[in-house]
């Protein structure tokens, strides 16, 4: 019996890692329900408006206080979430986002390049985000290595390895 | 609070304190502030730049600082900045290690328990600083500033000349500045009569006689020096530079000469000598310059009549190459053929460091060796001696000060009765704790160490314990806890230099005036007080003359005012781009000023925004501003060091007394005339019993020189870059020495001194004379490697208070390690 | 394309080793400590050979600077099961950290020895992650590491120059090693253009490259020293 168990452990082990993994996103809940398509639709602001480090850098960010607080300052906001806004703003306290989107640390990966220089939309890689009413909790695609080279293949762009590891 | 530096260092590699990078995740943990971190984890990583200076060294390099969101992540060369051009070494690269180390002192800390002890109460810096004040306040009122030490290693930095002040208005003559650096002023101030290290044209010089100075790697400023070699080196074909490296141990200079005299260890006085004296009977010396501009040279008289012996017929009679090579080891054909590639190179230049000042007779080495120079006319001529401008020199005195402390500050300083306080000497931490260890004067109650470690650093530190349990109060300002700090009584936390203001000017050996400031390029990440703003804050709470003499709001604001005497000067430029110096020559003798701001401020931010500002032009001197001796000459006989003896006060009332009770005091075999020329000294050495054999030398590397820093891993790791003994010390010994006790490479040798032992792994190099052992030195401050400073049995060239570390002499044995343990 | 190249002047090197500092500090290198070093596993991606000559006192020491040579026939790629390093097109010896599987084959191939294996994850003391090279990952337990030539450069310019709609330009892409040699012993640029400074280098007659008879064709050259 001892001995089975100790065989078996990393096989729980892996089983239990797996869950963990794959289950991380379901569980995600952001601190703020955040409405994408208000703000576009309704209020008519452009992905770049928030997303501002985009076209110039190499990381988009999540806005965080110094954007939101440009309109939302009011704690006491009938609107329960537009209050929670406005209560980090007041406490000048950051709104801790969880990214959805992750590129691993190994992959050289630049808004920049794919926004502004090859012109990608960002409906590409993140989905009709002007028509959702919720936050990101899962990823509109897993960011595999797959999906880089798929496309890359397709615009007949360089997939050279070396060209994006590091 | 518990330090666990000692720990971390065995720890490292354990997962228990380290993270793991490839997958940083908030720890709670985590003790750098949380806005720093969270910079690092989901900023939009932008890229920025910032000037500033390194002070870990003396060389004072500029640096440009690659910031990602802010956060330092890399220290790189100031292209524009005229001291390094653009490159800096591995210890300034080291800095953002030490910026973000895990041992970094984080606030003001109280001693529990026993001195030493290690156990530390953090408290905030209001109730530091009124603890300190109340003591100094104390001292003060009841009449006795002079009991106040300070202890200062801030060479070439405004810091420096801020805490002089403070140490004036205080009332305390009793302030050790520790600059290796300075070795050269000595026989300027012999022959030239004043105070100021030379600045040595090598780029322009075709033949460079080396004497010990090992440049590459410590000195004045090495990646300065380390240019200079690879351009002479480069020079084209017949061009090309000869480079003659005399010293006992072949280190990385010596390597990159082109060519390597080794010479017992104390004998490099009789080898300048005896090149002198070649060139004398060769009449290869500059015979105008010698007969127009020198004294001492030929036999003289006095007023009264006395015939008193010159350098030429002292050097004739007593250094010919035949006897000088028993004295140094080097055939008399070799020095033969060295003093005529010296004579007949034009220009040929003649420098000295490092191991030329670690004998009891530095003095009279230092002296002889510059001596040379004389012989070839070098002064103020393109490849010879400079003599620059000195910036910030003539502090004007401009506070008053109180009774205490005029009188305390005229007391004299807490020197030992054989060392006498002349003002060509430079302060060694050897003299400092030779002086508390002593018989004083007057009893010291409170001592300040700023950044010195002479718990590590000294070469008698066995006595350092001994020395400072005498001082009731020691205050240790640092940015890590050291050796000292465990000392002493409360520890005030500096910020790194990246993270501070300072600024940087003259640095000993540049031929050009300049300044660079010294600008946080991130804000203090613990709560730290850079030195220049605790003695601000000190003189505030203190009050008085001292409130008003030192009345800055801040470091900046004093690093600002002394900027501004430059803006109004209207001299130099800001370093950039597009000015080069044939430019501002132009302007400058058409009467107009390379740059105009129209404001201060507009000055203070591009100079901030550069790093730095030069003056260029050399404009030589003349002849009574670089001989300021009494017969307006250079001097062989150095009047100016008459006069000194006769300043002093001593019992006795005639000269020739005197300087017999000197001679003794400072065990020195000259007498009468030969005492004011340069001469040979033979070497002591500490070998009473015969036993010991073998001279220790140590060197330093570039990688790790003394200073700060000691705890930087990358700096441990990568010491043994040549020698493939990584985060381990070694001894070297020549294949001779090895074959004649049956050594192997890779065995342990125990290194026995007249104080103490250490066991350390073998290396077999022809680097090494067969008569030395050579260690390096950097490691041992922790379970990582050995610091061959613990077994110094340091000796002193009491006239100048250099410490003789050569003095020490050892014995070796082979000893059986067993490879498990 | 660009076939990227290195010539380290002998002559202007003094051996003082800036160039190592640089390079563990460009690229996250890990300090491994004392035990693992004492077990040979110090990570040096440049390094530094010192070689001692002849007899007391007439010592000769050289110090010779050995990042990855970046062979054009490079021994260690074709023992690769799994295509983790390779030649790139422009003539890096790729290192693919993620596709490695660490079967060290590599690096008992390269006669160099230019590779160091990662025995453990890189581990720092916590307050020094703000510290590292975010250009750089840190690589994983179990992976062959070399020198890339400072590929995250090459990356980033490149992209700079498509944002300005221009052509790379010279001296705008180079590794860590070159830009901070004091002594600018260290020249970087493409081998196939014909003015770029290494170009003009290699024609000398001081060239040489490590053991060319191995018939690796390095594109690392050395000038000798003048005697």
């Amino acid at each position: 019996m001892k001995n089975t168990i100790k065989y078996l452990t990393p096989v729980i082990l892996v089983i239990a890692l797996t869950g963990i993994i794959s289950g991380t996103n379901q569980d995600v809940r952001q601190p703020i329900s955040f409405n994408h398509k208000l703000h576009t639709e309704e209020v008519g602001l452009a992905c770049v408006d928030c997303h501002s480090n985009v076209e110039k850098h190499s990381r988009a960010l999540i806005p965080n206080i110094e954007t939101c607080g440009d309109c939302h300052d009011d704690a006491e906001d009938e609107n329960r979430e537009k209050a929670k806004v406005g209560s980090y703003v007041s406490r000048n306290e950051k709104i801790p986002w969880i990214q959805i989107h992750v590129v691993p640390d190994h992959a050289y990966f630049s808004h920049r390049r794919h926004v502004t220089l090859a012109k990608i939309e960002c409906q590409t890689c993140h989905g009709e985000v002007s028509e959702m009413e919720r936050p990101f909790i899962i990823p509109f695609v897993e960011l595999e290595m797959s999906w880089c080279i798929n496309c890359h293949e397709k615009s007949k762009v360089v997939n050279d390895c070396n060209s994006c590891h590091r | 609070m518990e330090i666990s530096r000692r720990e971390f260092l065995r720890l490292l590699g354990i997962s228990g304190v380290a993270t793991t990078i490839g997958a940083v995740t908030a720890n709670s943990f985590f003790s750098i502030p949380d806005e720093v971190f969270e910079r690092v984890l989901s900023g939009p990583r932008i890229e920025t730049w910032k000037n500033s200076i390194c002070t870990l060294c003396p060389g004072g390099c500029g640096i440009r600082v690659r910031l990602i969101d802010g956060v330092p992540v890399r220290v790189q060369g100031n292209p524009l900045y005229p001291i390094n051009l653009g490159a800096v070494c591995p210890m300034a690269e080291s800095g953002i290690e030490m910026l973000f180390h895990p041992d970094r002192l984080r606030s003001p800390m109280k001693r529990q328990g026993e001195r030493g002890e290690n156990k530390w109460e953090e408290i905030g810096w209001d109730e530091a600083m009124e603890a300190l004040t109340e003591r100094l306040k104390i001292l003060h009122d009841s009449n006795q500033p002079e009991k106040l030490v300070l202890v200062n290693h801030h060479p070439n930095s405004v810091v420096k000349n801020l805490a002089a002040r403070f140490m004036k208005l205080y009332g305390s003559p009793n302030i050790f500045e520790i600059d290796e650096t300075q070795a050269n002023s000595i026989p300027v101030y012999l022959s030239h009569g004043f105070h100021s290290p030379p600045a040595y044209d090598v780029l322009n010089s075709n033949f460079i006689l080396n004497f010990g100075g090992d440049f590459l790697d410590e000195g004045p400023s090495p990646v300065r020096f380390n240019q200079f070699y690879a351009k002479l080196k480069n020079r084209k074909d017949q061009n090309r530079a000869r480079l003659v490296h005399v010293s006992s141990y072949m280190s990385r200079t010596a390597a990159q000469s082109s060519e390597w005299v080794p010479i017992k260890p104390g004998a490099m006085a009789a080898l300048a000598l005896s090149i002198a004296n070649v060139m004398i009977r060769d009449q290869s010396y500059k015979k105008e310059f010698i007969k127009k501009e020198t004294f001492g040279f030929e036999n003289w008289k006095d007023s009264l009549g006395t015939e008193h012996i010159g350098f030429k017929n002292l050097v004739l009679e007593e250094y010919y190459p035949e006897k000088v090579s028993d004295i140094t080891g080097i055939p008399a054909s070799k020095i033969v053929e060295i003093a005529r590639d010296f004579a007949l190179t034009e220009p040929a230049l003649c420098i000295a460091g490092g191991q030329a000042a670690t004998s009891t007779n530095s003095l009279y080495t230092l002296w002889s060796i510059y001596c040379l120079n004389a012989l070839k006319g070098n002064f103020e001529i393109p490849g010879g001696v400079l003599f620059p401008k000195q910036m910030f020199s003539s502090q004007s005195q401009d506070f008053n000060l109180e009774n205490v402390s005029r009188i305390g500050s005229n007391k004299p300083k807490i020197f030992p009765e054989n060392i006498c306080n002349f003002n060509f000497t430079s302060d060694s931490l050897e003299q400092l704790i030779l002086s508390l260890h002593q018989d004083k004067k007057y009893p010291v109650d409170t001592l300040i160490f700023n950044g010195t470690n002479p718990a590590f650093d000294a070469t008698n530190q066995q006595f350092f314990k001994d020395a400072i349990n005498n001082v009731p109060f020691i205050v240790s300002c640092n940015s890590f806890m050291d050796e000292t700090a465990e000392w002493a009584d409360l520890i005030l936390p500096k910020p790194v230099f990246l993270e501070s203001w300072d600024g940087s000017y003259g640095v000993t050996g540049a031929e050009f005036s300049h300044f660079g400031v010294q600008q946080p390029v991130i804000e203090p990440i613990y709560k730290t007080k850079n030195f220049g703003d605790i003695l601000l804050e000190l003189s505030t709470r203190l009050g008085g003359n001292l409130a008003s003499g030192m009345s800055w709001n801040s470091l900046k604001d004093y690093i600002q005012d002394q900027s501004s005497s430059i803006y109004h000067s209207g001299e130099g430029a800001i370093i950039s781009e597009s000015v080069d110096i044939s430019w501002i020559e132009f302007l400058k003798k058409r009467g107009w000023q390379a740059f105009e701001y129209s404001t201060f401020d507009e000055f203070w931010n591009i100079l901030l925004e550069k790093g730095g500002w030069w003056d260029p032009i050399y404009s030589k001197s003349d002849k009574d501003r670089i001989f300021k001796t009494k017969s307006g000459k250079f001097e062989f006989f150095s009047s100016t060091f008459k006069s000194e003896i006769e300043k002093l006060d001593l019992p006795q009332e005639s000269l020739s007394a005197r300087l017999n009770y000197l001679c003794d005091q400072w065990k020195i075999s000259a007498r009468n005339d030969q005492i004011f020329l340069p001469h040979f000294e033979s070497p002591r050495f500490n070998n009473d019993s015969g036993s010991y054999t073998y001279h220790l030398l140590t060197y330093q590397m570039l990688i790790k020189t003394n200073g700060p820093g000691g705890n930087i891993n990358l700096a441990s790791e990568l010491f043994g870059i040549y020698s493939r003994e990584y985060w381990n010390s070694w001894v070297e010994i020549n294949p001779e020495t090895a074959r004649s006790l049956g050594i192997n490479e890779g065995d342990h040798l125990n290194l026995i001194s007249p104080t103490g032992k250490l066991v350390v792994k073998v290396k077999i190099l022809p680097t090494v004379m067969p008569e030395t052992v050579v260690m390096p030195y950097g490691l041992g401050h922790n379970s990582v490697g050995k610091n061959p400073h613990e077994i110094f049995d340091t000796d002193m060239d009491f006239i100048t208070g250099i410490p003789s570390s050569i003095s020490t002499m050892i014995k070796i044995e082979k000893v059986n390690i067993d490879k498990n343990v | 394309m660009a076939r990227w190249g290195m010539v380290i002047d002998l002559n202007k090197c003094t051996g003082c080793a800036e160039c190592v500092t640089a390079c563990k500090v460009e690229n996250n290198v890990a300090v491994v400590g004392k035990d693992e070093s004492e077990m040979g596993r110090t990570m040096l991606w440049m390094d530094i050979l010192t070689h001692y000559e002849g007899e007391y006192p007439n010592t000769k020491v050289r110090y010779l600077p050995r990042p990855c040579l970046q062979c054009d026939n490079p021994p260690c790629t074709k023992v690769c099961p799994v295509r983790a390093t390779y030649l790139d097109p422009e003539g890096i010896v790729a290192q693919i950290f993620p596709q490695c599987i660490g079967c060290r084959y590599c690096m008992a191939a390269c006669p160099y020895t230019v590779k160091s294996f990662n025995w453990y994850e890189p581990h720092w003391p916590q307050e020094m992650a703000a510290a590292l090279n975010p250009d750089v990952s840190a690589r994983p337990a179990g992976v062959v590491e070399k020198c890339t030539f400072c590929v995250h450069r090459l990356q980033k310019a490149k992209e700079q120059a498509d944002s300005e709609n221009r052509e790379l330009q010279d001296n705008e892409y180079i590794p860590a090693c070159a830009e901070d040699c004091p002594t600018q012993a260290i020249s970087f640029g493409d081998l196939d253009s014909p003015h770029s400074e290494v170009s003009e280098l290699i024609r000398s007659p001081r060239i040489f490259t490590l053991l060319e008879e191995l018939g690796t064709e390095p594109k690392v050259y050395y000038l000798s020293e003048i005697e």
